[in-house]
């Protein structure tokens, strides 16, 4: 079957004959080197670029003032307060954490069931990874309230403190599971970069930019002993990422889930965080790949099919949510305990049904668009879209934070949590962090793993074997 | 550089042909009569028909987790469109295909919660809540009325074997149709298919893993339990699905066309299913216990003591600690020989997970029956001929509904437009 021309520039076809191309456009292996590296090397980024840069700084910076003024004033400054001691800062906490789990499942995951269709988008979402995480880490962080003794939370021996982070604690575990999580998705992220980098010192034509690089890349020669150690570390990093994927938003559901709070204490949690990380973390890849595959003319290494792929992967985890909604309910029910029932008939008609029901239109009934070709393929709605699931999701643990924690067991303590305007500035500014950073990994960092890229398309593989 | 790619299946036989017959006449004859021997031999036993019936729900729940995971394994294929598993993707379809056989199989547990309530018997046979006693004292009101009765699930199980009579008999026909007349289209079509199968093989499954096997205690709940039970299915498919391509190859069927890259892969998916169930059965265990919710412990109680502590600490290193070690390393994983051992040890263990939910629970109910007022006895044997004989049975028996569905047809989808690929398929 000869290939047509159309099928070079559409790749959605889904023929069980033949595999579609992964690159269109009918690039090189030279073109792609180019596409990527012309982001790096042009002399001034896009307009849009400098726009967007701008409002991320803003935001930046008033997470920064509003930051000094916790600092200074003390956690009193939010709306945390008798009964919903957790509000705003662990459900933003919760949020950041999960948008942080697409980039490491892409390249740790897909890597293992042999998706070569991630070779695209790894690089990019694991940056988005590594930037959710910082933001995710920064709520617990000054959530402590005393951020000049943040160093507590470690077990470190000393002789001032005669006490120990409980170890029973999960607030401990999570401690050491985003840490691990954050320290092996950078490792893992630096060390794919290694190859890409030294492709962009050789480029450099400026001596400063080179020496740059040059550091960056430890000195990548290219050698095929430097490759055959560098797929070696790649497939043992992959293996030990696989399960911290898992096991981060795992230990973030058992701060909930070992209490007794109904509604927070159901054994699906762990599960059930994993599958709504993964889909809120592809929603927040599909919000910002779509137009910086605009921004930076990458449509041709970003294709539609990398899009529909993940649409598709967002309508699978968004049903996965659904279910454990459902089941939560039905369980609710089944199980005879009043206080149980009584909880889940208060999430969906109590004083919070706006919130339950804007999670749930977001999560569940919205992305099920995503079964249509049309929709799947349009990069305006996928985009729509996805910023629903992530408004969707942001809510979901509002609704488990907030509401489960406004109605305990003594009714004499009910009471209707209100935000404060630092409680929605420092959410608002943690896009601000999050934004400067991807804006700055797009204009100086390898965008596309160029080397991945290269060994997946058609001319690559056959010389491969 | 490379050799020719091969596109055709060079195996001189693919199928189970003449074979098929008295496997399924040996099979087929010995397990109905150990099954009838465990029966009879029931009536010896401390409480009779009532421990006979638990030993076999577990066998059933073992048998149907393992076709259930199989039928799962044929959706996913399609629905990630793989082509690595094209060559041995047949032996699944037809794991699949003995879902209808297993419904028969389904008759005994049926009778079990519908009798009693037809004749008016109040004895307790299997499931407590069939027990009006219990239900009306016991459990919540609306739960009985609406749940938890012989009427509705009979209702559901019809409906779930319904499902899978569909969803697997679809994926099979289609199948062995393009095996005749090699029209890639049916491959687009069964694609096409398989996203809302999958809905509808998760819906189903939720719902019968808490009838089958959660409510056997009946006042117990946990949202995470059919994950518990889908993954436990996921690992037994596996296992069988490597043990059937096994035994098929030392018979000289099947020939060079499956490779140890397959077995590799496959044993990668078991390695994952281990480290998955582990994690699931982690994660219910940890919170129940860490809460200490009187109503959600009762489950692990019984488990955990009285004998049964050795047998869950069995589980954890035999089902967990263990495998994840011996499944680790990639030799091990490409050795047919070596997988001839660590699957059958697994599929000890799966079994002996089915094993470890249900039998306590028949401890458990004769106890709380008796604080109702109807002293049944103690139960006192664990393991003894019937349950050997119960296995055995069924074991024959499905390897009669399996020669049966195979029949003398090709074993390997012969012109799935994938086929090509698999039959290259290299692990890097």
């Amino acid at each position: 079957m000869a290939t047509t021309i159309d099928e070079v520039y559409d790749n959605t076809w889904d023929d069980p004959r033949k595999r579609s191309p992964l690159v269109t456009g009918g690039l090189d292996y030279g073109q792609v080197t180019s596409t990527v590296t012309s982001i790096a090397e042009a002399p001034a980024p896009p307009r849009i670029w400098y726009i967007l840069m701008a409002i991320s700084l803003c935001l930046l910076g008033m997470l920064g003032v509003l930051l000094l003024h916790l600092i200074v004033s003390g956690v009193g400054v939010w709306g945390n307060n008798n009964p919903a001691f957790w509000g705003w800062p662990i459900v933003n906490f919760v949020f950041w954490v999960g948008i942080g789990h697409a980039g490491t499942l892409i390249s740790a995951i897909l890597f293992l069931f042999r998706q070569n269709w991630r070779t695209s988008i790894n690089r990019a979402a694991e940056a988005m990874t590594i930037f959710a995480v910082v933001c995710a880490g920064m709520f617990p962080g000054v959530h402590i309230g005393r951020v000049w003794v943040a160093y507590w939370l470690f077990p470190i021996p000393t002789e001032h403190l005669a006490m120990w982070p409980n170890f029973r604690s999960p607030l401990l575990w999570d401690v050491f599971a985003v840490g691990t999580y954050a320290t092996v998705s950078t490792l893992f992220w630096y060390m794919g970069m290694l190859p890409d980098l030294a492709t962009f010192r050789d480029r450099a034509k400026n001596k400063w930019k080179r020496m740059a690089y040059g550091i960056l890349c430890l000195g990548w020669t290219g050698s095929a002993r430097a490759w055959h150690r560098y797929e070696m570390a790649y497939t043992i990093l992959a293996a030990l990422a696989t399960p911290l994927v898992l096991s981060v938003h795992t230990i973030v559901s058992f701060d909930f889930a070992v209490s007794q709070l109904p509604g927070w204490h159901t054994t699906i949690f762990p599960p059930y965080f994993v599958a709504g990380a993964i889909f809120s973390g592809f929603a927040m890849v599909i919000t910002l790949l779509v137009p910086a595959r605009a921004m930076f003319n990458l449509q041709h290494l970003i294709t539609m099919r990398h899009l529909e792929n993940m649409c598709k992967i967002i309508v699978a985890t968004g049903l996965m949510v659904g279910f454990a909604y459902t089941i939560e309910f039905f369980i609710a029910w089944y199980s005879g305990v009043k206080t149980e029932t009584q909880t889940f008939i208060m999430r969906a008609f109590g004083p919070y049904w706006w919130a339950y029901w804007t999670m749930f239109t977001c999560n569940v009934f919205i992305p099920q668009l995503f079964w249509f070709k049309a929709v799947r393929t349009s990069p305006i709605a996928m985009v729509v879209i996805s910023i629903f699931v992530n408004i969707g999701m942001w809510f979901e643990r509002f609704v488990i934070t907030v509401t489960s924690l406004c109605r305990d067991f003594m009714p004499s303590s009910w009471a209707y949590f209100r935000p404060t305007y630092v409680d929605i500035g420092m959410f608002v500014g943690s896009f601000g962090l999050f934004m400067t950073l991807f804006l700055l990994f797009c204009r100086f960092l390898p965008v596309v793993a160029m080397a991945e890229v290269k060994s997946v398309m058609p001319h690559g593989d056959e010389e491969h074997h | 550089m490379h050799a020719v790619k091969k596109t055709k299946v060079t195996s001189p036989n693919v199928s189970l042909g003449d074979a098929s017959g008295s496997l399924v006449l040996l099979g087929g004859v010995g397990g109905l009569v150990l099954i009838g021997a465990a029966f009879a031999m029931s009536f010896f036993v401390a409480n009779g028909v009532s421990s006979f019936l638990h030993v076999y729900l577990v066998n059933f729940l073992f048998f149907i987790s393992i076709s259930l995971g199989a039928l799962f394994f044929v959706l996913i294929q399609h629905l990630t469109r793989a082509g690595w598993s094209v060559a041995v993707r047949r032996i699944a379809e037809v794991m699949a295909g003995t879902i209808p056989y297993l419904a028969i199989l389904f008759i005994p547990i049926l009778l079990s919660v519908v009798a009693p309530s037809i004749y008016g018997a109040s004895e307790y046979l299997l499931y407590l809540w069939v027990n009006p006693k219990y239900s009306s004292e016991i459990l919540a009101p609306d739960k009985a009325a609406y749940y938890l009765n012989p009427t509705l699930f009979g209702v559901r199980a019809a409906v779930y074997f319904a499902a899978w009579f569909m969803l697997s008999r679809y994926y099979l026909n289609r199948s062995r149709i393009q095996d005749e007349n090699g029209d890639h289209t049916l491959t687009t079509r069964m694609q096409f298919w398989s996203a809302p199968s999958v809905l509808l093989f998760a819906i189903t499954v939720i719902f019968a893993s808490f009838d089958w096997s959660m409510s056997l205690a009946p006042i117990w709940f946990s949202t995470i339990w059919p994950v518990y039970f889908f993954a436990g299915g996921m690992l037994g498919a596996f296992c069988t699905i490597i043990l059937i391509l096994l035994m098929l190859q030392k018979r000289g069927i099947l020939g060079d066309d499956v490779t140890e890259d397959h077995y590799h892969d496959l044993s990668k998916f078991t390695f994952g299913f281990i480290f998955f169930w582990s994690y699931i059965a982690f994660s219910q265990f940890i919170l129940i216990w860490y809460a200490n919710i009187p109503e959600e412990t009762i489950w692990y109680q019984p488990r955990l003591n009285n004998g049964w502590r050795w047998a869950s600490l069995l589980l954890l290193c035999g089902h967990t600690l263990v495998p994840f070690l011996l499944m680790m390393p990639r030799t091990l994983r490409r050795s047919k020989n070596y997988l001839w051992y660590a699957v059958i040890a697994l599929l000890a263990m799966h079994w002996f997970d089915h094993f470890w939910i249900v039998m306590p629970q028949m401890f458990v109910s004769f106890n709380d029956l008796a604080e109702l007022g109807t002293d049944l006895g103690t139960p006192k044997h664990i393991f003894g001929p019937v349950e050997a004989c119960c296995f055995l049975g069924m074991a024959l028996l499905y390897v009669a509904f399996f020669c049966w569905e195979a029949g003398d047809r090709p074993l390997i989808p012969l012109r799935d437009p994938r086929l090509t690929e698999s039959l290259n398929h290299k692990v890097h």
